[in-house]
C-alpha cells in the first residue's frame, strides 16, 4: 500500500459530524481497549457481542466518511471477531495480540480525521496478520474442555454451580437448554419471555442468558439459553418449549457433574444439533439487549442531536419502511415464480433476509420515533403563568394542578398541541370557574381548581383539562342554537344533554354572557376542534352542571405515520385515517335508503349521507364494474357520512408525505403515502369532506 | 368443532378473522369491544379467544384480565399491532397464551388457534 505521509486528507464530513464521529469513535476504541484484554481464554457471549458490535460500528462510521484505510482495518478485525463469536476460532493470545495491534493503529487513523493529515501509518501488514490468524487453526489445548468443539460458552456463577451439583445429588437432572427464535418473529423478546415461562413451569432455571431481568423486561434477543434443573427428559423439555410460537430450534442437553464445573459449551458442537452452525448469529443486531445494558454506560452514550438531522433520519426510515413492504411483495412474487424451478434454498435465504430486514426496519422506525420524543413538560411549564394572568384579568381565584409531565410525545405534536391547549385552558378559567363570591354562595371553595393531566395510552397521547366550575349551561346552549338559526326549537329541545354539550364546538356559538377579552366570543372551540382533527386527533367534552367540565384531547404520538384503512376506488388507492372510520361493510349487508333523492345509509338508527369517494375527490374517470361495492362509515365530530368505495384493502400504518406546493392543497386530500408496490396512495381528509357534505345537506 | 370468540372493534378485521376461521370449520362468535367480549365469554364459554388490544369501552388487556379472573383456564391470544410490545408483554404476564401481530396471515391465525385449542 502506498502511503504519503504529511499529505492532506479529505473526509466526507462537516464540523458537526466530526464532533459526533470523534465522540463515538473514542467511545468504541475505549470499549475495545477494555474488553479485548478480557477476550483471551473463555469469553462470555455477551462480552463477545459487545466487542463485535464496537468493531462493527467503527467499520460503519469510517466507511461512511470515506476513510478507506480505517474501514479496511476494522473490517479485518471484525472478520476475526466474527470467527471467534461463531466459535470457529478460539480467542488465543495470538488472536488477541493481532486485534490489539490493530486497535493501536485505529487510534492513529481516527486521529487523522481530526488533523486531516496523513500519519503515514501502514495497515497492510496488520491486516495480513489478522488474516493469518484466521487461517491458522486454533491449537488443540485452547478448544473448549467441556463439550469439545468450541461454540458459544456459558460461564456459570459459583452459586449456580453449587446449586446444580446439589440438585444432581438429589436425583434431579441438570440441562443446558438453548432456544432459537425464528428470524421472522416480530416480537422475539416476548417469545423469549414465553420460553422463560415454560422453563419456570418445567423446573427451576438456575441461570439464563440473557439474564432473567432482561427477558422479563421484554428486552431479550433471538436466542436464549438456560441452565435448568428439571425432572423431565431431554425430549420432554424440547417438546414443551417447542410449543411456544415462533421457536425455531430447541436443544436440551443433560449436563454431567464434570461438565458443570467448567464453562459449558453450546449445542453447536453436540451431535444432535441441526446443521444451522454456519448460519450467522443474527442476534447481534437485536438492540433490545443493547437497551437493557445501556444504563451501565449511560453517561458516555448520550449525544445531543440536531432536530433537523432527526427529521432527516425519520424521513429515511420512512423510505426504508416503504422499501421493506415492496421487498416483501417481490419476495412473494419471486417465491411464486421460483417454486417450480427447484431453487428453494435461494428463496429461503431471500425470505430469511427480507424477514430480518422487516424486523430491523420496524425496530429502527420505533427507535427513531422514540428518539424524537420529548416530555410534555415543556408545554405544561408555560401554563401556571397563563392561568394566573387569565384569572387576574377576570377577577377569579384559580389553582392549577398538572400531572403527567413526563409523558412523552413526538416533537411535531408538541409544537401543534400548545395553542389548542392554551385555548381550552383559557376557556376553563374564563367560562368554567365561577367568580369567588358566586363560589362562596354555592358552598364551594373560593379558589377554583383546574387540573391538566397528560398520559399515554398505546399510540395516543391524552391531555385532559378539568375544572371544578359551573359546567356547561345546556339550557343556554339550547336557546343559542335556536337564536342563531342553527337548529329548530323542536330539535334543540329534543336533543339529549350529551348532544347539547357537544354544541360548544359549533362555529359561531358562544354562551358567555358578556364578551371578554380573554376568550373572545365564539371563535374558540370550533377552531380548536378543527385544528385537533387536522392532526388526526379527537376532542371530547364532558360536563356536569354545578360540578365542572372536562375537555379530553386525544392525539397520535407522531404525525409522521398514521393508521389508516386502505381502500380502492376507481383504480386509485386511498388511505382513510382510522381515527375517523367507524365501520366498514359490504353493500349487500347495507341498509340503503333514498331521502329527497339522496342516497342514505341506515346504520344503527342513524342516517348517513352516502358519498362516492372517487367522485367527491374529483376523479371523473368512468366507474368500473365493482364500483361502490363497499361502504366506509366515517365521522368528524358528530357528523357521519358513508363513503362508497370499490374494495377494502385492509388496515396499514402509512408514512405521511406532504404533497407539497407542486400539487397544491388538493381538496379533500391531506397528503400522500407510497405503497408497497411503489405507487402513490392518497390520504383522505375526512373532516373537510364531512363538512362539505354537511353544507350540501343544509343547502 | 371448537368455538372461537373474535374480539376487535374494527369490523373489517373481525370480518377477515371470522372468515378465515369459519372456512377452517370453526364456530365463530364476535364481540366489538372488551366489555362485550367478557359478556359473551361468560355466556357461551368459547374454546379460545382472539383479542384485539386497542378497543373502545374496554381494552383488550383489561378484558383479558376479566376473562382470566372469571375462568383461570381461559385460552386467549392477543392480536396486536407493532409498537405495543410492552402491552403484549403485560398480557403474556397476565395469562395470554399467545399473540399474533397484525396484519395476520391466514395460516398464522389458524396455527395459533389450533395451538390454543390443543
Amino acid at each position: 500500500m502506498v502511503t504519503s505521509k504529511g499529505q492532506r486528507l479529505q473526509f466526507e464530513l462537516d464540523d458537526d459530524d466530526l464532533k459526533l464521529f470523534c465522540e463515538e469513535t473514542d467511545e468504541q476504541i475505549e470499549l475495545l481497549d477494555t474488553c479485548l484484554v478480557q477476550l483471551e481464554g473463555e469469553p462470555e457471549p455477551e462480552l463477545l457481542q459487545q466487542i463485535f458490535r464496537a468493531a462493527h460500528t467503527l467499520k460503519g462510521s469510517s466507511a461512511t466518511i470515506g476513510h478507506k484505510k480505517m474501514a479496511n482495518l476494522t473490517h479485518a478485525m471484525e472478520t476475526v471477531l466474527d470467527a471467534v463469536r461463531q466459535g470457529k476460532r478460539a480467542p488465543t493470545s495470538d488472536v488477541v495480540d493481532a486485534l490489539l495491534a490493530g486497535l493501536d493503529a485505529l487510534r492513529i487513523l481516527a486521529n487523522e480525521v481530526v488533523t486531516r493529515v496523513d500519519s503515514g501509518i501502514e495497515t497492510g501488514g496488520l491486516e495480513a496478520d489478522l488474516h493469518a490468524v484466521l487461517e491458522s487453526p486454533a491449537p488443540e489445548k485452547d478448544s473448549d474442555a467441556a463439550t469439545g468443539k468450541g461454540g458459544l460458552t456459558y460461564a456459570l456463577s459459583e452459586a449456580v454451580q453449587s446449586a446444580a451439583h446439589e440438585s444432581l445429588a438429589q436425583g434431579a437432572a441438570c440441562f443446558l437448554v438453548e432456544v432459537q427464535i425464528a428470524l421472522e418473529c416480530q416480537l422475539p423478546s416476548i417469545r423469549g419471555f414465553q420460553v422463560l415461562q415454560e422453563l419456570d413451569a418445567l423446573g427451576t432455571p438456575l441461570q439464563t442468558w440473557p439474564d432473567r431481568e432482561v427477558i422479563e423486561a421484554g428486552a431479550g434477543e433471538l436466542s436464549l439459553a438456560a441452565v435448568l434443573i428439571s425432572r423431565q427428559s431431554e425430549e420432554q423439555l424440547q417438546a414443551a418449549v417447542g410449543v411456544v410460537s415462533d421457536v425455531s430450534r430447541v436443544s436440551a442437553k443433560a449436563l454431567s457433574a464434570e461438565q458443570l464445573s467448567g464453562p459449558i459449551g453450546a449445542a453447536a458442537g453436540s451431535p444432535e444439533a441441526p446443521a444451522a452452525q454456519g448460519r450467522p448469529q443474527l442476534s447481534v443486531v437485536d438492540n433490545g439487549a443493547e437497551a437493557a445494558k445501556a444504563p451501565k454506560r449511560a453517561a458516555a452514550q448520550s449525544v445531543r442531536i440536531d432536530v433537523e438531522r432527526l427529521d432527516g433520519l425519520m424521513n429515511l426510515v420512512g423510505e426504508l419502511v416503504i422499501d421493506r413492504t415492496r421487498l416483501q411483495q417481490i419476495r412473494e412474487q419471486l417465491a411464486a415464480v421460483l417454486k417450480d424451478a427447484n431453487l428453494t434454498e435461494l428463496t429461503e435465504n431471500f425470505e430469511e433476509t427480507t424477514a430480518h430486514l422487516a424486523r430491523v426496519t420496524d425496530e429502527l422506525q420505533e427507535q427513531i420515533m422514540r428518539s424524537r420524543m420529548l416530555p410534555v413538560r415543556s408545554v405544561l411549564t408555560r401554563l401556571p403563568r397563563l392561568v394566573r394572568d387569565v384569572a387576574t384579568k377576570c377577577g377569579k381565584k384559580v389553582d392549577l394542578l398538572t400531572a403527567g409531565e413526563e409523558t412523552e410525545l413526538d416533537r411535531s405534536v408538541i409544537e401543534e398541541i400548545s395553542d389548542p391547549l392554551v385555548h381550552i385552558l383559557r376557556n376553563a378559567v374564563d367560562h368554567g370557574i365561577e367568580p369567588p363570591e358566586e363560589r362562596r354562595a354555592l358552598g364551594k371553595p373560593e379558589t377554583g381548581t383546574v387540573t391538566v393531566t397528560a398520559w399515554n395510552q398505546e399510540t395516543y397521547i391524552y391531555l385532559s383539562v378539568k375544572d371544578d366550575g359551573k359546567g356547561i349551561d345546556t339550557r343556554r346552549l339550547r336557546q343559542k342554537v335556536v337564536e342563531k338559526g342553527l337548529m329548530s326549537r323542536e330539535a334543540a329541545e329534543a336533543a339529549s344533554e350529551e348532544q347539547a354539550i357537544q354544541w360548544i364546538f359549533l362555529p359561531g356559538l358562544s354562551t358567555a354572557e358578556k364578551l371578554t377579552d380573554v376568550s373572545g366570543r365564539g371563535v374558540g372551540m370550533d377552531i380548536v376542534r378543527t385544528n385537533i382533527e387536522r392532526l388526526n386527533g379527537q376532542i371530547t367534552v364532558y360536563s356536569t352542571p354545578g360540578v365542572g367540565s372536562e375537555v379530553v384531547v386525544q392525539l397520535p404520538l407522531t404525525l409522521a405515520t398514521t393508521k389508516a384503512l386502505m381502500v380502492m376506488a376507481r383504480g386509485t388507492v386511498y388511505a382513510i385515517p382510522l381515527v375517523s372510520v367507524t365501520e366498514a361493510l359490504g353493500d349487500h349487508e347495507a341498509d340503503i335508503h333514498s331521502v329527497n333523492g339522496m342516497k342514505m345509509l341506515r346504520l344503527r338508527s342513524r342516517l348517513l349521507p352516502m358519498m362516492d369517494l372517487a367522485s367527491v375527490l374529483g376523479d371523473t374517470r368512468p366507474k368500473n364494474i365493482d364500483a361502490g361495492r363497499f361502504l366506509v362509515a366515517a365521522r368528524h365530530g358528530d357528523r357521519h357520512v358513508a363513503f362508497t368505495v370499490d374494495r377494502l384493502l385492509g388496515e396499514q400504518d402509512v408514512v405521511v408525505k406532504s404533497l407539497g406546493d407542486l400539487v397544491g392543497g388538493r381538496r379533500g386530500i391531506t397528503g400522500a403515502t407510497i405503497l408497497g408496490d411503489g405507487t402513490l396512495g392518497l390520504i383522505v381528509d375526512t373532516p373537510s369532506l364531512v363538512n362539505e357534505q354537511a353544507l350540501l345537506v343544509t343547502a | 368443532m371448537a368455538t372461537i370468540l373474535v374480539v376487535d372493534d374494527a369490523a373489517f378485521m373481525r370480518m377477515r378473522m371470522s372468515k378465515i376461521l369459519a372456512e377452517a370449520g370453526y364456530e365463530v362468535i364476535q364481540a366489538e369491544n372488551g366489555l362485550e367480549a367478557v359478556e359473551k365469554y361468560k355466556a357461551s364459554k368459547p374454546d379460545a379467544v382472539l383479542m384485539d388490544i386497542t378497543m373502545p369501552e374496554m381494552d383488550g388487556l383489561t378484558a383479558l384480565k376479566e376473562i382470566r379472573g372469571h375462568d383461570p383456564q381461559a385460552r386467549v391470544a392477543m392480536v396486536t399491532a407493532l409498537g405495543q410490545q410492552q402491552i403484549v408483554l403485560e398480557a403474556v404476564k397476565s395469562g395470554a397464551k399467545d399473540f399474533l401481530v397484525k396484519p395476520c396471515e391466514g395460516d398464522r391465525v389458524l396455527a395459533a388457534v389450533s395451538k390454543l385449542c390443543a
